[in-house]
Formats: structure tokens, sequence, C-alpha cells
């Protein structure tokens, strides 16, 4: 059964804010990885949607990696200015500081495509947990 | 090399701040009840994790340390039996 997915109310983050997303595997941000979490919203909520942490006074970059990254090796960092100057939003989903990156129109190869077209860099997380397995 | 019960995107959480994977790609399903501790994520990025709730395909989790995990409960999966 689909879900309907809670949205803050929260006003839209600023041009230069950062926009994180943890990597999954070893090809960086690679398009079958955000193919695959947009269908996995798409199951539960009804929209295409890419689940990232935005940056803000309250969740600092260090208390991101610290904390929602905290098993992540590496991110990608955009920006808000880059993800939206290619068409992109982001939308306040869920607990703060998630946020969905998606395509107004629901496209899912259109949200990919311009997500992997976006200006990023990849991090090494200095505070990443390699707990033992 | 890391054993994953689970496949997930750690990235991911819902409305309650809980990461979600499906149900179907757990290795073996029908172990994943509420309460099971079992690693979830990707091999690159994987956390021990408690089972919440399973519920229409879903499978809701949160996060764990080893050592809150080891409280659960042994941290070795049983051996498979032979036929």
């Amino acid at each position: 059964m689909v879900k309907t997915r809670a949205r803050r109310a929260d006003p839209a983050p600023p041009p230069e804010q950062l926009v994180l997303r943890g990597i999954l595997g070893d090809a960086g941000l690679d398009a079958d990885d955000l193919t695959q979490a947009a269908m996995l919203n798409a199951e539960l909520y009804d929209f295409y949607g890419v689940s990232v942490w935005v940056a803000d006074t309250a969740w600092s970059r260090k208390r991101l990696e610290a904390t929602k990254l905290v098993k992540f090796e590496r991110y990608a960092e955009f920006t808000v200015a880059g993800l939206t100057a290619r068409g992109l939003s982001l939308w306040a989903t869920g607990q703060r500081p998630h946020y969905d990156v998606v395509d107004e129109l629901n496209d899912l190869e259109s949200l990919v495509t311009l997500m992997t077209a976006t200006p990023y860099v990849i991090r090494d997380n200095p505070r990443v947990d390699r707990e033992e397995h | 090399m890391i054993y994953i019960d689970l496949p997930a995107d750690l990235n991911l959480e819902d409305d309650q701040g809980r990461n979600v994977a499906r149900l179907a790609e757990a290795v073996t399903p029908e172990t994943v009840t509420p309460g099971a501790v079992l690693v979830a994520g990707m091999p690159r990025a994987w956390s021990w994790a408690v089972v919440e709730t399973v519920e229409d395909g879903f499978v809701y989790f949160h996060q764990v340390s080893a050592r809150d995990a080891a409280r659960r409960g042994s941290l070795v999966a049983p051996l498979p039996r032979s036929a």
C-alpha cells in the first residue's frame, strides 16, 4: 500500500546550502543506484525521489558526517543551486534534515539523468564508523 | 567480506526516521521479523540493525551499534544444516 509522505513546511533551503548523499558502491554516484533509490521511493510514496541530507546551521557537515552519513565511507556533495539549476526540486520530507530530490514531472529517467549531470564532489567521510562484522 | 542480510539504502528514512528496505530482497525473508537483529545496507555502507516492523512487503528498521546488537543476541548466524 502506498503511503502519504509527510512534507515539512520548511522554507526552501538557500542556494549555497550543501546537499549530501551517501555513496552506496564503488562506482561513485551511480545511475543504477539512483534509479533503484527513486523506484523504492515510488513504491513507498508514489513519487520518484532520491533521499539526501541538506546541511544547515543545526545540521552542519560535521554533524551529518557523524550521524546520518556515519556508515558511509564516501558521500556526494551537491549544492542546492546546482540541483535547482538543472530543474530539479528539493522536497522537505520526513524528519529534518531529510529531503528528496525530485523531478516535478515525476519522470524517473529525467530525475536520474539530471542528478548525475549536476556538478558534485565526492568526499571521504572522516567520521565513518567502520564497525567490525 | 561483509555478509548483508538485508540490502538497503541507508540514506532513505521514513517519516519516523526509520530506514526502509524491501522484504523480498532479504537473504532469508522468513527471518526478518520484529526484533530481529541483522546487517542492513550495502557492502560499502552497512549497519547492524533491529527490525521494528514488517508491513506491506517493506521492512522498517533502525540502526544500532555492534554492542547494542550483541546485547540482543548472538551476532553469529548458525551454519546452514546439511541435507
